[in-house]
Parts: C-alpha cells; structure tokens; sequence
C-alpha cells in the first residue's frame, strides 16, 4: 500500500526524495519504494526518516483503521 | 553509501548463489560417482561442500544465537513428515543404485550396509535434535523478561 502519509510530510517540508535519502542515509530509489509502498523499511530507517521530516512513526508508518491490508 | 535495502537484496542474492552453488555440488557428486564411478579424491571439492557447508551452518548458527526447532509441543506437519520419508528413500535409493552396481556382491550383504547408514543417520539426527533442544531452551531462558 502506497505510503502518501511520508510523500505529504515529505512535499510539506519541501523536500525532494533525493534530499530525504541523502538525510536519512539511503538511495533516492529506496525512498520511492518506501513512498510506493514495494518496500518496507527497518524500524532504524523509519526513525530516521521521522527525525528527518519531525514526525512520529505513527504520524508516517501507522496504518489508518479500514485500511490495512 | 550503506542502504539497507541494497544489502538486505545483496544478502538474499548470496543466499540464493550459496544454495545454488550447494545443490550443484551434490548433484555433481552424484553423478561422479554414482554414473561415472570416480573415486573420493576425484570428488573432493564436492565432498568438502557437502561436510562443510551443514557444519558451517551449525557453528554460525550457534554464533548467532539461533535456534531452527520447532517450538515445543508443535507437532510436527504432514508435509514435514513426508518430507523425511522423502529424504531417507532417495538415500536408501542412492546406496542401493551404488552397491547393487557391482552384481557380485551379495544382496543381504547390501541391505545390512544400507539399513546400518540409515540406523547411523537416524542417530545422529536424534541426537543432533537432542542437542538443538537443549540449547533452544537454554536460549529461551537467557532471553527471558519475565524471570526478571
């Protein structure tokens, strides 16, 4: 499932993929399949990418009721 | 730059050649010496990948703390089971196919050689379940929050 909640926070902070890789360490496509929901990261990443964008996991991570797969 | 999903898929690559590269050696040392009837010393590499590499899962397994048991109480499935009856036919076939190639030999004498390699790898499978046990339990208890 498509993680548009991480593309919002992302576009909020004015932030292309390639700027969120290079702050939490990781290639710009990793961030695309994180976004396109092809790839789930580690825990340690989605911190990472949480302390990069100033939100929480569930802010970003948690699965909205009705909608998990 | 260190991206986890770059080694993660890296890692699983490995694996899979690693598997691969097991499965080609047992099937080469079969065909040595079972169709071309090669002696040991031709097929020492294959033979050293087939000890080694169980022998080099054991002791990483031990090193990284894992335990392949089932847990306790679990039966076991029937697929397991036909899995084991698969694995011990396709020996006793393979010891059978390999002896009885030489006619002059006596066909009980054959059939004693194969049941005591089967008796032997029974054994050592028990006793290497036996062992594992002991350390699974000894690994749950290690790790135990509720011990305190």
């Amino acid at each position: 499932m498509k993680n548009l909640k991480l593309k919002a926070a992302r576009a909020g902070k004015d932030l292309s993929q390639g700027d969120l890789a290079g702050l939490v360490g990781v290639t710009r496509q990793t961030i695309g399949m994180i976004e396109a929901g092809k790839y789930n990261p580690t825990l340690n990443l989605c911190l990472a990418i949480c302390r990069a964008l100033d939100k929480t996991l569930d802010d970003l991570f948690w699965e909205e009721e009705g909608k998990e797969s | 730059m260190a991206d986890e999903r770059i080694k993660q898929g890296q890692q699983k690559i490995w694996s899979e050649m690693g598997r691969i590269m097991y499965f080609l050696a047992t099937g080469s040392f079969l065909l040595k010496s079972l169709a071309l009837h090669k002696s040991l010393e031709d097929c020492i590499i294959e033979f050293l990948i087939l000890i080694g590499v169980p022998v080099y899962h054991l002791i990483r397994s031990w090193q990284l703390k894992l335990s392949f048991l089932p847990e306790k109480g679990a039966r076991r499935t029937r697929s397991q089971v036909r899995a084991r009856i698969f694995r011990l036919a396709v020996i006793a076939v393979i010891f059978a196919v390999y002896t009885f190639q030489e006619p002059q030999k006596d066909w009980r004498e054959v059939l004693v050689y194969i049941f005591s390699f089967l008796a032997a790898f029974q054994a050592c499978g028990m006793l290497t379940l036996f062992i594992e046990r002991k350390r699974a339990d000894k690994l749950e208890e290690e790790y135990d929050d509720e011990q305190g």
